[in-house]
């Protein structure tokens, strides 16, 4: 009868004790003795001459232009160099010159482009690209128009440069594009120059008929929003 | 000798099985609804952070992207936290000599991070990556809310197991398209029952099988 109530004893205090035990290994596995990313006290200094993984090469020249990517009408080819600037279309998407895009221009390549713009540049250039991003509305100093003539005329490797290394009131933005993203922005910065200025009338009928339907829709929306305005 | 117990006290003795069994499942009740309540997960608690952050600002009235802040969050397991540097992007310029942001300027003249205040916390035994998330259609307001209506951040969801497992169980009910995966405003269209289930062939989710096996999140 002892030996059993002793039995029962030691019983009890193990499951009280188990109990007790696991109720704290509740918390230490809820909350590891870890750092969590980005938990005060887990940063540190990064010693100097540290090289990320993959950033060895983050800054490649711009490749020359094996292949001009659009080839411009025989007209405007011969126009141009006569009176620059004076045909105002069509403009051929990546300037015949020395300098160029390190790939061959897809519609994959554009709607990336198009998405990091989108983060990135959006906010001050505008969607557009006339510098009328929402921060520039806000008051930081207005960033220059893509469809300025210094601009449409400046080579790739100029606005890798920018995006690289910044440009006057513009940080750089090395950390959040990468080398690869930021050709692309620049493919799509080329796309949102040539809207800009392309030719209507070059276009296929039926994207002609969308534009002009987009544009009818605008120009309605517009006058609908300045009668409710009145 | 007089008998002890009444002949009632059968009828006290049957009722209170019945109470004692009423009792042992309204403490079950109690405890289970209890660490349901937002008392226990403080969702819809707003977080104090030391800059007075807001995401209503920067996402709902400036229209910026969250990926413009949370750049890894298609690349790493961690979303990110912006660095200083992102901030004074703008802020070198805007808002440049108010007071709030001192301790913006501050980390940016002496290199030492703000140290932000963490709101979403997994318990450290689940593995959590936000890369296959919204690589694969989830996008952020299905887990977060309203970020755009959120002055102070706060969760809007228990990050309770249950909850994980009731989008681990049916994917096809929250899948959206690239495109829309950064949208503050998403609602499931009307036709999101065959819609999901399309997107969810495009993303090659795995089956409920593999998603709801322990080994996915308990590694």
């Amino acid at each position: 009868m002892l030996k059993h109530r002793g039995r029962a004893l030691i019983l009890s205090l193990l499951v009280a004790g188990g109990a007790v035990a696991a109720s704290g290994c509740r918390q230490d596995m809820h909350d590891n003795p870890r750092y969590e990313p980005y938990e005060a006290g887990s940063h540190r200094e990064i010693p100097e001459g540290t090289v990320a993984r993959g950033a060895i090469d983050t800054n490649p020249s711009a490749p020359k232009v094996v292949q001009a990517a659009a080839s411009p009408t025989p007209a405007a080819g011969a126009a141009a160099p006569a009176v620059p600037g004076a045909t105002p279309a069509p403009v051929s998407a990546v300037p015949v010159g020395e300098d160029g895009l390190p790939f061959r221009i897809t519609k994959q390549i554009l709607d990336r482009g198009q998405n990091r713009y989108n983060i990135s540049c959006l906010p001050c250039h505008g969607a557009l690209g006339d510098g009328n991003g929402m921060i520039a509305l806000r008051g930081i100093r207005r960033p220059p128009s893509y469809h300025d003539e210094r601009l449409r005329k400046a080579p790739t490797s100029y606005f890798y440069d920018v995006i690289t290394n910044g440009f006057g009131a513009m940080s750089n933005y090395a950390d959040q594009l990468t080398p690869e993203d930021r050709w692309k922005v620049i493919a799509y910065i080329r796309v949102l120059q040539l809207s800009q200025r392309a030719d209507g009338n070059q276009l296929k009928e039926g994207d002609r008929q969308k534009l002009e339907e987009a544009e009818h829709a605008t120009e309605g929306h517009q006058t609908a929003g300045g009668h409710s305005n009145q | 000798m007089p008998q002890i117990f009444p002949r009632s006290a059968n009828t006290l003795a049957r009722f209170s099985i019945v109470l004692v069994g009423l009792i042992a499942g309204g403490a079950l009740w109690f405890i289970l609804n209890f660490n349901r309540t937002t008392y226990v997960t403080q969702a819809f608690v707003a977080r104090q952070q030391p800059v007075q952050f807001s995401h209503k600002h920067h996402v709902g009235d400036d229209g910026i992207d969250c990926r413009y802040c949370h750049q890894t969050v298609e690349k790493t397991a961690s979303a990110g936290l912006p660095s200083t540097k992102t901030c004074m992007n703008c802020h070198s310029q805007l808002f440049a000599n108010v007071p709030y942001l001192e301790i913006v300027r501050e980390s940016w003249r002496s290199g030492k991070p703000i140290e932000w205040q963490r709101v979403h916390d997994l318990p450290d035994f689940s593995y959590f990556n936000h890369s296959i998330h919204v690589n694969k259609g989830v996008g952020c307001s299905t887990c977060h809310g309203r970020v755009d209506l959120m002055p102070l951040m706060w969760n809007t969801q228990s990050l309770q197991m249950e909850w994980c497992l009731s989008c681990h169980r049916a994917p096809e009910k929250v899948l959206r398209e690239q495109k829309d995966i950064t949208k503050m405003d998403w609602v499931a269209p009307p036709d999101q029952d065959v819609k999901g289930k399309e997107l969810a062939k495009q993303y090659n989710i795995q089956s409920t099988s593999v998603l709801t096996s322990c080994s996915t999140c308990h590694r």
